[in-house]
């Protein structure tokens, strides 16, 4: 803490100071900026998800400050124990971009410092050797699939984050996304069982007859590891895990792996894929005094300073980001127009993410039809959403 | 013993089984017949999402909890009677299926299908189990003297191994690039993904289950031999 090598703090913090957010590299950084500041205990870790809920409606409550991105705030918005920062980005924001508030209903209730996306990595050298050219939709990416295929110069052509269970869920919301469909009527029911789930699932089955066999069990740890040992060509990956093709400890393929824009699923539509941010929230079962001290410790940790000190940790939003060569494929998917959709934050897509997570690969195992998994991820998500009572 | 000196000893023991394991129970069972939920409203609301370039504004109708006065969430307590054994069992579905003899429209619903694995895998490894351990005690006891401690030690030690690292073990041993899958590629020539096939994950379940048991029921056993 307070070491010289990195410039100190702007403030002493005298108050306190708890936070909770996940464990990625990229929290790893913020946090220990915010440290600097003194009388601060970051807690950071996979189970953040969990905890943060109960610990965040505790009075007072358990952390000050909380790491979140689109689909965790959920449930800190609908139960309201995180306080609107207007004022205190009036007092303190000076450096924020106006790209980094997240605003509901015009109040500003969490301050991005990343964004995140999945899209396409892949060797280029190996496209290069087939003489394709790097596919920018998915059409194009089966095509280039075949012809590297039958030049025999890769394992498996494709990897992808397809684990049964959220990855899977997150796998068909990108793709479904892509063909310009709506999973939520304006009613609250659900509305995948359609053409463009059909097309959707349909096209991820394509793509599987050129992924391992075990594609069900691979989640982003495994396609990481298969990009690095060199056992696949290209895959829909999110953006983090491009650093760890360079880390020359682990992976047989440095410098070979590029960024590629996530690919169309329709002509002239959207990159198919999500858009997520990271960011903090402040609490709101919290003195004021505390949420100010909270929020300028927050804000040391997302400047720019921490930023030039670790700039290929994310794609970050923070004025003095220089993005590097492992980026370039997540601006270019971020800036693309027509613009990629954020993931949605509501209760009702956590509903039907489960409920997609739980019931796809029943057709990936032949168990069902194309129709008959849909009519099922429907139907769950109807009985999901009564129980949780957002559906009469 | 008397019967109150037994009552004594056991008290202590009944007492707690009945605040910790039987109260909770019956609770339970009590609080499936009623379901809570948050009061929620359709709004409104305009999010505008962080983005790289700028933000993107979305204006969409969504459930919403509403707090009361003191700005709590409020909830609603409703007795719903079996529905909730309903929602898992799907009776009408259940009932059709048996009557169109029709099995895989019977296990594609979650409850008849873990059912099923249950029984396969309890009627399939129980036997197995008592089987290899009695197999095992038979086998010790015939062994001299001499080796028979180092034998029990080795026979031991699948139950000693953690249930995370053994399932970790069979992880590695098995899954496409695993050391086992390796050598049997090299042997057959053909590519083998195990982790593939349902089936055959549930047989590698089965596997491990009575390696892991086996030395337990050779204990028992040679406990009586």
């Amino acid at each position: 803490m307070g070491s010289t090598a990195m410039a100190a703090c702007a403030f002493e913090n005298t108050v306190p100071l708890k936070s909770l957010t996940a464990g990625f590299e990229a929290w790893k950084s913020v946090t220990s900026a915010m440290a600097e500041c003194r009388n601060f205990t970051p807690e950071l870790g996979q189970e953040f998800a969990t905890k943060q809920p109960e610990a965040f409606a505790a009075n007072p409550s358990l952390y000050h400050i909380g790491g979140v991105a689109n689909e965790t705030i959920v449930p800190l918005l609908n139960a309201g124990t995180i306080r609107p920062l207007d004022d205190l980005v009036a007092k303190y924001g000076q450096n924020l971009k106006p790209n980094q508030l997240f605003k509901v209903d015009g109040k500003i209730m969490a301050i991005a410092m990343m964004v995140h996306t999945q899209h396409l990595m892949n060797r280029k050298d190996i496209l290069e050797q087939a003489g394709v050219a790097v596919p920018t939709t998915w059409d194009e990416v089966l095509m280039a699939a075949e012809k590297i295929k039958a030049a025999g110069l890769v394992d498996y052509l494709l990897g992808a984050t397809t684990k049964a269970g959220w990855n899977f869920g997150e796998k068909f919301v990108n793709m479904y996304f892509g063909m310009g469909g709506a999973l939520i009527n304006a009613d609250g029911t659900p509305s995948v069982n359609n053409e463009a789930g059909v097309k959707t699932l349909v096209t991820l089955k394509a793509l599987t007859a050129y992924m391992d066999l075990e594609y069900l069990i691979s989640d982003s740890t495994y396609v990481q590891q298969q990009f690095q040992q060199g056992k696949i060509a290209m895959a829909n990956l999110w953006a983090s895990r491009g650093g760890a093709m360079d880390d020359a400890a682990e992976s047989k393929v440095v410098g070979r792996v590029d960024g590629g824009i996530a690919p169309t699923a329709m002509a002239g539509g959207a990159p198919a894929t999500t858009l997520w941010w990271d960011g903090i929230v402040i609490a709101k079962n919290i003195t004021d005094e505390e949420a100010d001290a909270a929020f300028m410790v927050a804000m040391e940790g997302i400047d720019t300073e921490m930023v030039t000190a670790h700039n290929d940790d994310a794609i970050w939003l923070v004025e003095g980001y220089v993005p590097g060569r492992l980026a370039q494929g997540a601006i270019a998917t971020a800036s693309a127009t027509p613009p990629k959709p954020s993931y949605p934050s509501t209760t009702t897509q956590g509903l039907m993410h489960s409920a997609l997570g739980d019931n796809l690969s029943a057709f990936f195992t032949g168990e069902k039809s194309a129709a008959g998994t849909l009519a099922a991820v429907e139907a769950f998500h109807t009985t999901g959403a009564k129980e949780a009572g957002v559906l009469k | 013993m008397k019967f109150r000196t037994f009552a004594a000893f056991i008290a202590p023991s009944v007492l707690m089984m009945m605040i910790f394991i039987a109260a909770p129970l019956v609770s339970v069972f009590i609080q499936s017949f009623y379901q809570t939920q948050p009061i929620v409203d359709m709004v409104q609301v305009e999010t505008r999402t962080p983005g790289f370039v700028t933000q993107t504004c979305v204006t969409e109708t969504k459930p919403r909890p509403t707090p009361d006065d003191a700005g709590k969430m409020r909830t609603e307590t409703n007795f719903i009677g079996w529905q909730r054994y309903g929602n898992v069992l799907e009776p009408a579905k259940a009932r059709d299926a048996i009557r169109n003899l029709d099995p895989a429209a019977l296990l594609a619903i979650d409850f008849w299908g873990a059912l099923r694995f249950m029984l396969t895998f309890t009627f399939i490894t129980l036997p197995l189990v008592i089987g290899l351990g009695l197999a095992i005690a038979i086998v010790v006891n015939n062994t001299a003297r001499s080796v028979r401690g180092p034998v029990i030690f080795v026979s031991l030690l699948p139950f000693i191994i953690t249930p995370v690292i053994g399932a970790l073990a069979i992880c590695w041993l098995f899954v496409g690039d695993g050391i086992r899958t390796r050598a049997m590629e090299h042997y057959s020539g053909t590519d083998i993904a195990i982790f593939a096939q349902g089936r055959a994950i549930e047989i590698l379940m089965m596997f491990f289950r009575v390696w892991h048991v086996a030395p337990f029921a050779f204990v028992i056993f040679y406990a009586g031999l």
